[in-house]
């Protein structure tokens, strides 16, 4: 064959390529945070049901939802997506700060808390994570389990724990959450603390996870779908909700968000209530036992329920808000 | 002769539009940060000089300083081996030394890790600038034997043959070999350097603060755009400062040579054979087969792992990937031709030092300033297509396309061209007779590396890549976080494989295609 039909053949795929990237009306475009493996199900769920094409971009807290978030503040002026949902409330309200999201009051959310829900229905919770101390049962005896985050500033602990880098995903909100019921000058001490004890400071949860679960470390802090998963795959761990006989354990709530402006904002409701519904509580509290905000919703027994976990008295914008403020800290702190 | 200038026009026209299309975005958010409010650029420009960047700049100065000198150091050792030396089993080991080259570097980082905690290695040695250099350096010394190989076989043989004559071969390698092999040493130097210096997952992971990721947090964590693409210029202008020693010393040399053309390829008998063949096994052993073997071993190690389940999970990725990194690199080669002839034809040198600042911008901010730049209603059939990837591969890699063709091109004896001059050919007849067959290796080897940088991408790429498309690279890391470990580590296999599969394949392809060419020529 000669070079001038090879270069025919390669035209030939890449006109194929272009022309097949056709669009059509009845699809919805999601941008999501929340891994790939537990939300691309329910989003093909929901195709099924409505033979509306769902079009993704997933990200993940591993790559500390980079993409996507930048993605829609640079999208601002001509949107892409339809819907927003985030694995956590903290980067739907720094969209809604810069005005990227508009309100959706979803008939679907009526049986869920208001705690879980934005004041102005710019974004609203379901499924919710909790974060928690991954214990590595093989290394720490039952006496030894901390009960209070703050146990962590012990000198038995030194050097023995991991946080993730405070400055991304559920971290950056957990920390937040307690410089809010702390206050200013108590959590910053207790930052200086845990550095002052040698804390581990992992790349993300998932290497939280890892690190507990080889043994690497003897705990850490880390998100329930992560400790789960850990779980899953056999390794000797334990997961401790914090602070319950203090201020509490946080909960971490999924978050959907309808986007301003956006091309297919009827579908894009159409996602939203779907996400809030029961049936997608129940798909990811058996794929990764997050805790339904609905009442009554059928859960593996493996599933912790909120009705027996002291929750963090938290206003979750408020926490948004004060995690935006001591990023500058945080980056100072992650780095010493 | 009308329609000479018409095809030169039209060839003008289109790089000059193409080269908007991958400069614009970048120059306009460039732009937009040095235009802003005069605090605010002095403020960001004086960020700079805080402590924690400057020692993020030291270190991202000493991990690509070390990388690209033992990367080159290495890899000139192999070269030598492969191409000048009978070493046994050579193909055989030049195939396996590709190997971590072929994988994303988070892939090769995140076994490395695993293989040191299961050896229980110090944790203050796994997290540390000498384990980021030790794991970049098995990641780009493939490179450096690729390019520094194709400089050996590009040694007339007479020279050394005639400084055989009088000295020994010692004296033949420093006074010969080595000023000859310069270029490509030089080449794969700067390379190497930018490649690392814009290296994003490998430190993070590892924890070493480097300027990318200080950059990364202000974007990520931050979202300042204007503090982050002024710290990219700084990276870009440490990258440019390599451009003056390479227009000092290689104006008129080649940076990327391939192809045999017209000399005769001197090979050297080993006295002692056993030696370098068993320092070249222990290397790929331990840098090499280590790491692969221990994703096979958190593979398997489970029973119920499937690797076709893996596969059949990762059908669309692979699927997409491989038509997206196949019309990628067909386009960047094609327009890399088209700029290296122009500039061969009309001496636009300029343009390569352009194409240079883009390939140097950190993959992160080219993602961000294609989103400012394309995502506008006139554009969107762009940026809401395949297209935005092409251009984000086009901005990424046409540097080392118009490289490698260039270099090529300047080879090609100008007795030729003259010759079918003074024939009365028109220009574009001996582009057509004379030049592009004999770049035929040349375009090949830029279509190759390009589509192995294409399968990998992921900076770029997962910040532009349109709703639906599945590429392999954002699967596997979106994937990472929290699937199991032995489907993680399947996951990497499969894509380790599939690159190998296509590897081989074009390397019979390019056996097959020369060949016939080479018999046509008789």
């Amino acid at each position: 064959m000669k070079p001038i039909r090879y270069f025919l053949l390669l035209s030939s795929v890449i006109a194929f390529l272009l022309t097949s990237c056709t669009t059509t009306n009845n699809e919805v475009v999601v941008y999501t945070s929340v891994d790939q493996v537990f939300s691309e199900p329910v989003l093909k769920e929901f195709e099924k049901r409505t033979g509306i094409k769902v079009k993704t971009v997933f990200d993940t807290e591993e790559t500390k939802s980079t993409g996507v978030l930048n993605r829609l503040i640079a999208e601002r002026n001509n949107p892409q997506s339809d819907v927003f949902w985030s694995g956590d409330p903290m980067r739907a309200d720094v969209l809604k700060q810069r005005g990227i999201t508009e309100a959706y009051r979803s008939p679907a959310a009526s049986g869920i808390s208001e705690v879980f829900i934005d004041n102005d229905y710019n974004w609203i919770g379901f499924s919710s994570r909790a974060r928690v101390l991954l214990i590595n049962t093989n290394l720490v005896k039952p006496q030894d389990i901390p009960s209070s985050i703050l146990d962590l500033t012990n000198e038995k602990y030194k050097g023995k724990f991991t946080v993730a880098n405070p400055l991304f995903g559920t971290t950056s909100f957990h920390i937040a959450a307690i410089f809010a019921a702390l206050g200013d000058e108590k959590a910053t001490q207790f930052m200086e603390d845990l550095k002052k004890n040698g804390v581990v400071i992992s790349s993300s949860n998932g290497d939280v996870k890892k690190k507990v679960a080889t043994g690497e470390v003897q705990m850490g802090l880390t998100d329930t779908d992560d400790a789960n998963e850990a779980v899953k795959e056999g390794a000797p761990v334990k997961a401790i909700f914090l602070d319950q006989n203090g201020f509490g354990n946080l909960i971490v709530p999924n978050t959907v968000s309808l986007i301003k402006n956006s091309q297919n904002s009827e579908n894009g409701k159409k996602l939203i209530d779907f996400l809030l519904s029961v049936e997608t509580e129940k798909m990811l509290a058996e794929s990764c036992a997050q805790m339904p905000l609905h009442k009554g919703v059928p859960v593996p027994s493996t599933v912790p329920s909120l009705d027996n976990i002291v929750p963090m008295k938290v206003n979750y914008a408020e926490v948004a808000q004060k995690s935006e403020q001591i990023k500058e800290y945080l980056k100072q702190w992650a780095r010493q | 002769m009308g329609k000479t200038i018409n095809i030169k026009t039209i060839l003008l026209l289109v790089a000059g539009l193409f080269s908007a299309a991958i400069v614009l975005p970048l120059g306009a958010l460039l732009f937009g940060t040095i235009s802003g409010q005069a605090s605010e650029v002095v403020n960001n420009i004086t960020s700079i000089f805080h402590g924690d960047v400057l020692q993020s700049i030291g270190n991202s100065l000493i991990i690509s300083t070390a990388v690209s000198i033992l990367s080159v150091l290495l890899g000139c050792c192999f070269a030598f081996l492969f191409s000048k030396a009978n070493l046994p089993f050579s193909k055989a080991l030049r195939l396996l030394l590709l190997l971590p080259f072929l994988l994303p570097s988070y892939v090769i980082c995140v076994a490395w890790n695993d293989v040191w905690l299961f050896a229980d290695v110090h944790r203050n040695l796994i997290y540390s600038l000498p384990a980021v250099v030790f794991i970049l350096t098995t990641i780009y010394t493939p490179l450096a034997a690729f390019i520094i190989q194709a400089g050996l076989k590009n040694i007339n043989a007479g020279m050394e043959e005639a400084g055989m004559m009088i000295t020994s071969y010692k004296e033949v390698f420093i006074k010969i070999v080595l000023p000859l092999l310069r270029p490509a040493l030089f080449s794969s130097f700067i390379l190497i350097f930018i490649l690392s210096l814009s290296e994003f997952a490998v430190p993070s992971f590892l924890s070493v603060p480097v300027f990318v990721t200080e950059i990364f947090t202000q974007f990520s964590a931050f979202y300042n755009y204007s503090l982050a693409a002024t710290q990219s210029l700084i990276l870009t202008a440490i990258c440019l400062l390599l451009l003056f020693p390479e227009r000092k010393f290689l104006t008129n040399e080649y940076f990327f040579p391939f192809g045999k053309k017209a000399f005769r390829f001197r090979m050297y008998e080993l006295r002692n054979k056993s030696v370098p063949l068993v320092l070249a096994m222990l290397y790929l052993f331990f840098t090499v087969l280590v790491p692969v073997a221990f994703l096979a071993f958190q593979t398997f190690s489970v029973a119920k792992t499937s690797l076709l389940d893996i596969v059949i999970m990762l059908l669309p990725s692979l699927k997409d990937s491989l038509l997206i990194a196949v019309a990628g690199a067909f386009i960047v080669t094609l327009f890399g031709f088209i700029f290296s002839w122009l500039t061969a034809q009309y001496k636009l040198k300029f343009l390569q030092t352009i194409l240079l600042f883009v390939f140097a911008v950190p993959a992160i901010v080219t993602g961000v300033s294609l989103i400012f730049f394309y995502n506008t209603p006139s554009l969107s059939f762009i940026y809401s297509s395949i297209l935005i990837i092409l251009i984000a591969f086009s901005t990424r890699f046409l540097f080392i396309a118009v490289k490698i063709i260039s270099d090529n091109l300047r080879q090609i004896p100008v007795s030729y061209t003259e010759a079918a001059k003074m024939m009365g050919a028109r220009s574009f007849y001996i582009f057509r007779k004379i030049s592009l067959p004999l770049l035929g290796e040349a375009l090949f080897t830029s279509f190759f590396i390009i589509l192995i940088f294409c399968l990998n991408e992921l900076s770029t790429v997962i910040m532009v890549y349109p709703p639906g498309t599945s590429l392999l690279p954002v699967t596997i890391f979106t994937r990472t976080a929290n699937a199991p470990q032995h489907i993680v580590s399947g996951m990497s296999l499969v894509a380790l494989m599939f690159t190998l599969v296509i590897l081989l394949c074009m390397l019979f392809g390019k056996k097959v295609l020369f060949n016939q060419q080479w018999r046509e020529s008789r």
